[in-house]
């Protein structure tokens, strides 16, 4: 197993979630993006700027303490997720609905990804920003940070 | 001509012990393959636990009290360590306490004699202490409640005749 063996599933388990936009398992945003004639089909979801991008940002690899022949793989992955920010309280509270979901979602579901992993950690949401995107779009962004675990043998 | 045959004895108790305690379904029961004098957290516990392995601590011989003859009295401390994987909702302690009373109960039923060994000029063995103690579960390094490890040990003093 690897990271990309396994980003998918991490990706539609995300994507599953209801509120959660597009997912990407890269950042999608590229400098000509503001100018792209594609830019709400690949950003937004009912014409809103909404997506979600999964990066793996480190990996780690060590022998198991009891079996000299496995070793346990880490990887830090960073999860972004991003909504533009709309007049009125209803955005905010929707991002902030959804942001709770996803962290519902990874304490109380399967943490194996359907066998694809041993385990992962439950993702903590850091703080909540505003930021501009694609020509002026201001949004809201959130991060967060947690780890995924192979056995590799 | 007597040779020491402690080897041999803690396979032949793995062998004693493994009938009287099938019920636990151990995955493994064997030497411990490490050094480590405590307990130490399985690669994967959803493949690995139930699990019990032994680990010889201390050996030493008596010689027999008739000079010139090849007889030696054995006395060895030894450990089972026991380990079971965790899961959401159980009573972990009752289950490893359980677990350990199965250990408990063998000798017990056979009134500490370790009889039956085959281990060659070994007689007359038995548990002259038998003991057991549960100890701090191994947790996860990413906390999953589901791969918390309960570890417990039983601690045996053997004793035995060996003749050469």
């Amino acid at each position: 197993m690897s990271w990309n063996d396994f980003k998918e599933a991490l990706a539609s388990r995300v994507a599953a979630v209801p509120g959660v936009g597009k997912t990407y398992t890269y950042w999608p945003l590229s400098s000509d993006a503001s100018t792209s004639p594609k830019f709400k089909a690949t950003f937004g979801k009912d014409g809103v700027l909404n997506f979600w991008a999964i990066q793996r940002t480190g990996f780690s690899r060590e022998k198991c303490p009891d079996d000299d022949s496995r070793y346990l793989v880490t990887h830090d992955i960073r999860m972004t997720a991003v909504r533009a920010l709309q007049e009125g309280p209803v955005a905010e509270s929707e991002f902030q609905a959804t942001l709770d979901a996803v962290g519902a979602d990874f304490k109380s579901g399967d943490r194996t990804l359907g066998g694809l992993v041993n385990t992962l950690s439950i993702p903590g949401f850091g703080s909540i920003s505003e930021v501009t995107f694609g020509g002026g779009v201001a949004a809201y962004k959130a991060e967060a940070s947690f780890r995924v675990e192979e056995i590799e043998s | 001509m007597i040779e020491s045959r402690v080897e041999d004895i803690g396979s032949a108790l793995i062998e004693w012990f493994a009938p009287r305690v099938s019920s636990l379904g151990l995955v493994s029961f064997a030497w411990h393959p490490q050094m480590r004098i405590s307990p130490v957290y399985p690669a994967d516990p959803r493949t690995q636990c139930p699990r019990a392995y032994l680990r010889v601590t201390q050996v030493g011989y008596v010689p027999g009290r008739t000079l010139g003859c090849q007889e030696a009295t054995l006395v060895c401390q030894c450990s089972i360590w026991i380990q079971l994987r965790q899961t959401p909702g159980q009573q972990h302690q009752r289950l490893l306490v359980s677990a350990l009373d199965i250990f408990q109960t063998a000798l017990l039923q056979t009134e500490w004699r370790l009889d039956g060994l085959a281990v060659e000029g070994l007689s007359e063995l038995k548990a002259t202490s038998s003991e057991f103690r549960v100890l701090d579960e191994l947790d996860h390094s990413l906390d999953d409640p589901a791969l918390r490890v309960s570890s417990g040990e039983l601690s045996l003093i053997l004793e035995g005749r060996l003749r050469g």
